[in-house]
């Protein structure tokens, strides 16, 4: 089965190209106003430098909640990929309407506030 | 017996393993959390079950299932995290044995014997990692500024 | 045939009534605004069921006689649930509390109208999932907080023993469509006989809890004590319904093959439901209890019909006889039930509603114009529940077993059984009358030892009380027309589907994905290559 790879290289060049880029675009356009706690290494939000067996903010579990929720939805997409392309349009506005249905979960998510830290 | 069906017994044999170990599991932990994760694990033996099969009959309906299965898994882990951290907030334990307020009339509560404790955390010589690097000069405002963040 | 989203049109407006009464709730502080939006989005449901024009629809649904029966059940009692809890009692959280109300009815037509296991599923975990929600918001003490526990771990173990049977009939079959699963299981061969009935046996493990039949009813009463009126109005009907939908669908018409070892099975069921819980109901003092095994025992009754339609096989008359006694004792069980439930919610003492029979001791006496209402409402609503004549209830049992007597099967000594099994129903009827009658006893026979208060707030389930009643006696003086009702509920689209125009497509799409070079296949393609 002859199948072409040439995209799997586009792709890889297109990220690889797509990092540069982004790296240069902070590197140039950056206002420059380091903090110490910029300048701490990224860490999601912790301290980087603790000990490992700390208790996490209970405030983490709202988050998670509601990324497992999205994370997972988003498996609906695979096939929907699939065959959208070649099916009816009302395949395509399918999936739209599930997009919109989960832009709505998190419109609804927002303004409960489970986005805010406190 | 080809090697198609053979594939199909390992597959079907280690989902209804996975199937029967969350069924025990369910049935014999008392952490709530262990036993909702008993469930999923009943779930995902469901789940390698519908996969075997949709393969064996090269039919797309089993995966279709299974898709669904873990969207709705998932809908129940926000449900059960939300319920557990509530439970937790009010007995201050994950012991399932500890809710037996509602009951029959006459019916004395079931009481168990409390789970084993772990020792307190002091006495525990676990490991500990050096931190590294150097620590950061952090200014007493930037502090402060993180603990309002 | 039209399009699934015509056809699914009442459920695709609840559901987006609903989504918009989440996000709109997040966004204004109102109350009752949402349960006018809700008992619109209900109405147009109603007018879009009125609009379809039923037509072969093919795939994976199907709006036959049962469909649309179990849907019209569904929004009916949808709009009478959202009335008897118009005033949930946790603050603030109204939108939530109407919303998920309006997905679970939702769920119930989904599953209704499904005839394919993937939508099958949906269907129950959406009556499933919102349920949690509501019995989570309904109060917010320790005993609610464990009745939402009980329910929840249950719930998920059984929809897990379900799927379990769903996997066993997808490998019994190699097909997710009920019609096909049917169709193939007809003619047998040994190995899939024996896979469809290990997926009988956990469908009716999965399916019995969620209709509380005896070995899987232990959650039934602490969850409806520990829960409020309202909730507990909504767990005694909507999962059962949607339960025995599915159980319709799955183990009565798709396992037909399996037909010999299903029946006993349910007969026994029944026998037990029905047993254990009128024996149970007669010990208890808490009002919810007494109903909660009171709707157990329903449960076996509703049972016999099903063993009924099961002995005698899809497609004769006493098969149709015993679906449409199954539909119409449904019906005046739900009616009863709703009402009874609603009528309690609108007593109370302090800020709780009232828990024990002792309570309603004198309350027809106890003056004030909305107490004596209830008392008579609760009180006909007993009789009806007890199956009284000339009440709707009796209408219910007189279909149940007069379907069990006529049972004359294929199988050598059915009779028999089914002789049995409605002597078992009538003696069960007469022990339920007991504690029926024990209630009607405190409220009428004895001097008032305290005044219950009228809650406020609580017009809506007054309201529904006082319409259940109305209904309660409709149907029992003109039972013609709902028999007639129920006997078009029990048309089942069995028959295998035709092709799919979508099933088509979505093959060749697969086929294009896996040609390389194809249009799709550049973007698709080289996954399933490598």
């Amino acid at each position: 089965m002859q199948v072409s790879v040439l995209p799997v290289f586009l792709l890889m060049a297109f990220v690889a190209g797509l990092a540069v880029v982004l790296i240069l675009v902070g590197y140039v356009f950056n206002p420059g106003r380091p903090t110490p706690v910029k300048r701490m290494p990224y860490e999601s939000g912790m301290d980087p430098l603790h000990d490992t067996r700390r208790r996490f903010d209970v405030r983490y579990y709202l988050v998670a909640i509601a990324f497992l929720v999205f994370d997972v939805e988003i498996l609906f997409l695979y096939p929907w990929a699939v065959v959208f392309r070649s099916g009816p349009a009302w395949v395509f506005g399918g999936g739209m309407v599930f997009l919109a249905l989960l832009a709505l979960g998190f419109i609804y998510d927002w303004k409960k506030g489970i986005f805010h830290w406190r | 017996m080809n090697a198609e069906v053979a594939l199909l017994h390992n597959y079907l044999i280690v989902g209804a393993l996975l199937f029967g170990i969350g069924l025990v599991g369910f049935l014999s932990r008392r952490n709530l959390i262990v036993m909702f994760l008993a469930v999923e694990m009943m779930l995902q033996g469901v789940s390698l079950s519908l996969v075997a099969w949709g393969r064996y009959y090269n039919d797309f309906g089993g995966q279709m299932l299974v898709l669904f299965i873990i969207a709705v898994a998932a809908c129940e882990a926000a449900i059960a995290l939300a319920l557990i951290v509530m439970l937790y907030r009010r007995r201050n334990s994950l012991d399932v044995v500890l809710w037996h307020e509602l009951r029959e009339d006459n019916q004395p509560p079931v009481e168990e014997p409390p789970l084993s404790q772990l020792p307190p955390e002091a006495k525990v010589e676990w490991p500990r990692l050096v931190p590294a690097g150097r620590q950061p000069e952090i200014p007493p405002e930037e502090t402060d500024y993180r603990h309002h963040v | 045939m039209s399009a699934p989203v015509v056809v699914l049109a009442p459920e695709i407006i609840l559901v987006v009534v609903a989504a918009t009464i989440y996000v709109a709730g997040a966004f204004a502080r109102s109350r009752d605004v949402w349960v006018w939006l809700a008992l619109g989005g209900f109405l147009s449901a109603a007018v879009a069921m009125v609009m379809l024009s039923v037509g072969a629809v093919g795939g994976p649904i199907s709006v036959d006689g049962m469909a649309i029966y179990v849907r019209w059940l569904a929004l009916g009692l949808g709009a009478l649930l959202l009335l008897t809890s118009s005033r949930p009692s946790g603050q603030g959280s109204t939108p939530e509390y109407v919303g998920s109300l309006l997905l679970t009815v939702a769920g119930v037509m989904l599953a209704a109208a499904s005839r394919e296991l993937v939508l099958l599923f949906m269907g129950l975990e959406l009556v499933s999932i919102p349920t949690y929600i509501l019995l989570y918001l309904g109060r917010r003490d320790a005993a609610s907080q464990e009745a939402a526990t009980k329910y929840f771990f249950l719930s998920i173990l059984a929809s897990a023993m379900l799927l379990y049977g769903f996997s066993f009939l997808y490998g019994a079959t190699g097909s997710t469509h009920l019609a096909v699963i049917g169709q193939r299981l007809a003619s047998p061969e040994a190995g899939s006989l024996w896979l469809a009935r290990a997926a009988m046996v956990l469908v009716l493990a999965g399916l019995g809890f969620k209709i509380a039949a005896v070995p899987f009813h232990f959650y039934a009463p602490d969850v409806y004590q520990g829960t409020t009126h309202a909730n507990a109005a909504l767990l005694s009907v909507v999962p059962k319904l949607a339960g025995f939908v599915a159980l319709v669908r799955v183990v009565d018409v798709a396992l037909e093959g399996a037909r010999d070892d299903a029946w006993p099975i349910v007969l026994i069921l029944a026998v037990a439901t029905m047993t254990v819980g009128n024996a149970m109901a007669l010990w208890q003092q808490n009002l919810r209890r007494l109903l909660a095994y009171s709707s157990i025992a329903h449960a076996g009754y509703m049972l016999i019909a099903l063993a009924v339609s099961m002995a005698t096989g899809f497609g004769t008359t006493t098969a149709w006889e015993g679906m449409a006694a199954l539909w119409l004792y449904l019906l005046v069980y739900a009616v009863a039930t709703v009402g009874t439930f609603a009528a309690l919610s609108c007593l109370g003492r302090g800020a709780e509603s009232v828990q024990s029979v002792e309570e309603l001791t004198g309350l027809p006496w106890t003056g004030g114009r909305v107490r004596p209402v209830l008392a008579w409402t609760i009180g006909l609503f007993m009789f009806s529940l007890a199956g009284i004549p000339p009440l709707a209830g009796f209408w219910g049992k007189l279909a149940v077993f007069a379907s069990a007597l006529s049972v004359e099967g294929p199988v050598e000594g059915i009779r028999g059984w089914f002789i049995v099994l409605a002597v078992v129903g009538v003696l069960n009827a007469a022990v339920a009358a007991a504690y029926y009658l024990r209630i009607i006893g405190v409220m009428f026979f004895r001097r008032p030892l305290g005044v219950p208060r009228v809650r406020e707030g609580t017009g809506g389930a007054l309201a529904v009380a006082i319409f259940s009643a109305v209904l309660a006696v409709a149907i029992g003086l003109g039972p013609g027309i709902w028999f007639r009702d129920a006997r078009r509920a029990a048309i089942i689209e069995a028959e295998a589907p035709r092709p799919l125009p979508m099933a088509a497509g979505g093959v060749q799409t697969a086929d294009a994905g896996l040609r390389p070079g194809g249009e799709v296949g550049q973007g698709v393609g080289f996954g399933s290559g490598l």
